[in-house]
């Protein structure tokens, strides 16, 4: 009974056919996640932006983007770029977008975890853009910049490293929600590891594995952007000297 | 590294606790029901019609009329009241829930495989049906062959629908082949069917013949195909419990000679029943052939 009668049987992970799904799964997890990322990332800039500069209707959208994308449920983006966004397209059009893009779940997910993570991605911003002191800003302005200079050389760079440590929480936390896409049907390796298991029962061998390919992506983002910290860091500002 | 110590120790201590809970629970699911006076029994939540909620937030289907007639064998059996515990189990639970003891039988729509068997045991088998296709009424789609180079949706926890496809792939039936789209839960393959994100969806005709049923025009959509491979279902029940497996064939026999199974086949399948769904002459067969002399 239970885990008494466990055999373990390490093999599931590597043996015809579902080693190779294995693998599958684990480069899905990871280009899902980096486009998605890659989307967040810009996205969660100009929304940033949008936020903190002078213009009203940039700022109510910024606003608007923030609250709905960061107040619902994840899982409810995926369903809605994966079952109802194709709908406001006439029916010819959704038959032509299926059939051009057949693995439509793969980007409803995408979609889902770049706009999602994006709203997250641009509050982390718009703290980092509203802590550098005014005088910074008038300091730009005063030497001739316009706005969208005084973002592109003074604002962003400097954010940017002020916010570094917690953009990597973010892009990690991007990494394990992409677990989420299962539910609409990506082959990611938490999917994969469900998969196996429901034809080997040997779940445990499977989702340990995952869990792992999750620790081990995690681990590189984190020495990843340990560098890129100490390479960029402002002298004096977060980390300390000596 | 005290701490660490104590962290090992708890772990341990953990690991043990588990262990010996598990072993714990070998006792005969006969002496124990009568001991307690509770059953365990575990039914489909979203699988129509062999158990759902129904619009009044009921819990009803095929598998809990059956679940009630073994209930009352039960108590029959013991001569007293015996409680009767309900709880769901989908195609991911199903095999987890009976093996650690959590029900005592599982009832719901499970095909019988020499995998399964290797980790559960099953009655025997009082449901056969095979599995087809479902698509829209003007679909080119009549049969398997007509597959080639579509979307095909199927349930992720089917595992004997998916190998049955991988077989028909294998062996050429459908070629070039047809690229295979996952869902959770059959509903939601359906909901992808109807958006056209899929050709077709490929499962058990008698969950065909209920999704066709619930469907909001049940006359827009067509069952094609002849039987890919057959499904006979069976009940789930733990592994090592001869007596408990025995009561639960004798009562299924007894239910089917009677003339209770066809009542309660024909309440869902019949005709005029949820999800008309015609008895085939193999099932007929084995109806018959499981009506053992007493």
């Amino acid at each position: 009974m239970g885990l008494l009668n466990y055999h373990f049987d390490w093999s599931v992970l590597w043996r015809a056919p579902y080693g190779q799904m294995m693998i599958q799964g684990i480069f899905t997890t990871v280009h899902l996640s980096l486009i998605a990322w890659g989307l967040a990332l810009v996205l969660g800039i100009l929304i940033g932006v949008l936020r903190t500069q002078p213009w009203l209707p940039g700022r109510i959208f910024g606003a608007a983007y923030v609250q709905i994308f960061r107040n619902t449920p994840f899982l409810v983006h995926l369903f809605f770029w994966y079952y109802a966004a194709p709908l406001i397209l006439p029916e010819s059009g959704q038959q032509w977008l299926y059939d051009t893009v057949p693995n439509y779940a793969y980007w409803a997910g995408v979609a889902g975890l770049g706009m999602y993570t994006a709203s997250r991605v641009a509050e982390q911003f718009r703290s980092g853009f509203s802590s550098i002191p005014a005088d910074q800003y008038r300091a730009a302005y005063a030497s001739g910049l316009r706005t969208f200079q005084v973002y592109r050389w003074v604002i962003i760079p400097y954010g940017f490293r002020l916010i570094l440590p917690t953009i990597t929480t973010e892009f990690l936390t991007c990494f394990k929600n992409s677990a989420l896409t299962m539910t609409i049907g990506v082959m990611e390796i938490t999917h994969t590891a469900y998969y196996i298991d429901s034809f080997t029962w040997h779940g445990l061998e499977t989702t340990t594995a995952a869990s792992l390919v999750y620790l081990t992506i995690a681990w590189t983002v984190i020495a990843v952007m340990g560098q890129v910290e100490k390479r960029v860091y402002i002298p004096g500002q977060i980390r300390k000297e000596g | 590294m005290r701490v660490k110590k104590r962290l090992a120790l708890g772990v341990i201590l953990f690991l043990t606790a588990t262990v010996f809970v598990c072993s714990a629970v070998a006792e005969p699911i006969l002496e124990k029901i009568e001991r307690t006076g509770v059953v365990t029994m575990a039914f489909r939540e979203g699988s129509v019609p062999f158990g759902y909620m129904n619009q009044k937030g009921e819990w009803i289907g095929f598998g809990l009329d059956l679940g009630y007639e073994i209930h009352q064998a039960l108590e029959q059996k013991f001569g007293k009241e015996i409680e009767l515990v309900k709880k769901p189990m989908n195609p991911k639970t199903r095999i987890p829930l009976v093996v650690n003891g959590t029900v005592d039988i599982g009832i719901g729509s499970t095909t019988i495989t020499l995998e399964r068997e290797k980790v559960i045991d099953f009655s025997l088998p009082y449901f056969l049906t095979g599995t087809r296709l479902l698509v829209p009424k003007d679909s080119p789609i009549k049969d398997f062959s007509d597959l080639a180079e579509k979307r095909v949706g199927m349930g992720s926890g089917s595992t004997a629908n998916i190998k049955g496809l991988d077989r028909a792939i294998a062996q050429g039936l459908i070629k070039p082949e047809c690229q295979k789209m996952l869902f959770e839960e059959h509903n939601k393959g359906f909901l992808a069917l109807q958006q056209g994100k899929i050709h077709a969806y490929f499962t058990d005709a008698s969950i065909l013949a209920g999704m066709k049923a619930k469907a909001e025009k049940p006359d827009d959509w067509e069952i094609a195909g002849r039987y890919l491979t057959y499904e006979p279902y069976g009940l789930l029940l733990p592994e090592n419990q001869g007596e408990w497996r025995d009561f639960i064939n004798a009562a299924l026999v007894q239910i089917i000679k009677s003339g209770k199974f066809m009542e309660i086949y024909d309440k869902w399948f019949g005709p005029d029943g949820e999800v008309p769904l015609e008895m085939g002459d193999e099932y007929k067969a084995l109806l018959k052939a499981l009506s053992f002399p007493d």
